[in-house]
């Protein structure tokens, strides 16, 4: 008998066309992951990637048929369908402003890991929120790159198929996303470097 | 290396892609000599770092548990719809055919009905067409088109026909067939009519040809001798007085159309013009 590790995506979702629950359950736990994250990476909204990652599901449930395993992996495909619907849900909710109590609600690592260091670990939280926002802040199509090839340490041949366009598009926008990246982030950077003259200058003091 | 081409590349140099070694090698040369570029490679590492930093943080995000039983339970009500709509598919699948086994059996028994009424109609009117007096069975089918199925088409679009009536009435040679056919025989030939000599048919001037299409019946009548003279045939004044037979050709209307005279082939008294045809039987 076969385990859930041995048998493909491509058989798994053939079974769950077929009506097998337990070939839906299987998929469900190898690909949740990397949609659910792209969708949390791509909004900064838990609440927003739950659903995306469950609609994905959906869509794959209602036309699961239309994956070609030629084209690629049944994680690009999922992938693709995540973005395209993240691409409707940001298109629609960029004329509403979030509430005070979803904006700070990314888990975050830091919580769940006993700090060995509170002033390196308060750096590090500092850092990742800042980079968050700046990746948050960039153009749709910007973003996708970042996240799919730094975040998700996708190459650019895997991001172009899951955009579906051309790897040195991927290649070009990634240039120019990170070129933005490092312009967002230098306050941060100059900031701290500012912070730290100041604790210098009262140290000597 | 130039500055612009340092920035060009300086993301792949920080991001640790592959490339070509020697052009790795210039780039962090030209860091070392150039602070301007030095700064640019330095950002782009910390950059680096710092997606790094999120990707591993964001790593451990899951969603909540409940999540995969939504997904679950949709499943299940999805296989549940497509179950029913496909048993509900069939059955109308069945039905339809069930629909269309009716339809199908309502249209022959409508068309054999129909096909049978129409070849009543066609004996019945078969048997009602009068026909001429001193032609009997001319203008009658023959008996095998009397008996031939008529087919669907010619009974829906010309619907009953009746027999019609020659439009050319000029000899009066009678064909082999039609004499063999029943209604032919049920007006038989007297002996007389084998052994007559006709005229042509001469208009009366009562109208024209395509009323003769409604139907016409011959008749014999018995004229004055003086009356060929009227029609342009030559006649003996000596013997006028004596009557003659002829036969004239009546519409439906009542009116004559046209008239012929006929003399006993034993007695010649008639010139008749050339043309005119001697019966052979």
């Amino acid at each position: 008998m076969k385990t859930e590790t041995t048998v493909s995506d491509a058989d798994l979702l053939r079974s769950m066309l077929a009506g097998d629950e337990d070939a839906l359950g299987a998929l469900y736990r190898r690909l949740h992951p990397s949609i659910y994250r792209f969708a949390l990476q791509m909004s900064g909204s838990q609440a927003l990637a739950e659903d995306v990652t469950q609609e994905v599901f959906m869509v794959l449930l209602r036309d699961g048929k239309s994956y070609d395993s030629k084209r690629g992996p049944l994680n690009w495909f999922l992938l693709g369908i995540a973005r395209n619907l993240m691409r409707q849900r940001l298109g629609r909710e960029q004329f509403y402003a979030p509430l005070a109590d979803e904006q700070g609600e990314l888990p975050s690592a830091v919580q769940t890991q006993q700090p060995s260091d509170p002033l390196t670990e308060l750096s590090r939280h500092q850092t990742i929120e800042a980079v968050r926002k700046a990746v948050l802040s960039l153009p749709t199509r910007y973003r996708e790159v970042v996240v799919l090839c730094e975040l998700q340490e996708l190459s650019y041949a895997e991001a172009a198929a899951v955009l579906n366009c051309a790897i040195g598009t991927v290649r070009s926008r990634l240039h120019r996303a990170r070129a933005m990246l490092v312009e967002k982030m230098r306050p941060v950077e100059e900031g701290k470097a500012e912070t730290s003259r100041v604790k210098a200058a009262r140290c000597f003091a | 290396m130039k500055c612009e081409k340092f920035q060009a590349i300086a993301g792949q140099v920080a991001r640790n892609e592959i490339m070509d070694a020697d052009e790795r090698a210039q780039a962090v040369a030209h860091a070392g000599v150039c602070k301007r570029c030095d700064d640019v490679l330095a950002a782009q590492n910390n950059l680096s770092d710092s997606l790094r930093s999120l990707a591993e943080d964001t790593k451990a995000a899951s969603p909540t548990a409940g999540l995969e039983e939504k997904v679950l339970r949709a499943f299940r009500e999805r296989t549940k719809v497509a179950s029913i709509s496909a048993s509900s598919g069939r059955r109308r699948y069945w039905a339809a055919a069930a629909a269309a086994v009716v339809l199908l059996a309502f249209g022959i028994a409508a068309w054999r009905w129909q096909v049978a009424s129409v070849q009543r109609q066609n004996q019945a009117s078969s048997r009602q067409t009068p026909l001429p007096v001193n032609d009997p069975g001319r203008d009658a089918p023959p008996a095998a088109l009397v008996n031939e199925t008529p087919t669907p088409k010619s009974l829906i679009a010309v619907g009953p026909r009746t027999a019609k009536p020659r439009r050319h009435l000029r000899t009066k040679v009678e064909r082999p067939e039609i004499a063999q056919q029943p209604e032919a025989s049920s007006v038989p030939a007297t002996p007389t009519e084998t052994q007559e000599v006709v005229t042509h048919f001469v208009s009366l001037g009562y109208g024209n040809a395509f009323d003769l299409q409604d139907g016409v019946q011959m008749v014999r009548v018995d004229l004055p001798r003086s009356a060929l003279a009227r029609f342009g045939l030559p006649m003996n004044m000596d013997r006028a007085d004596e009557r003659i037979k002829a036969d004239v050709l009546v519409g439906a209307d009542g009116l004559a159309r046209a008239i012929r005279f006929v003399q006993p082939a034993d007695q010649p008294n008639i010139d008749l013009k050339p043309g005119n045809e001697r019966n052979e039987q």
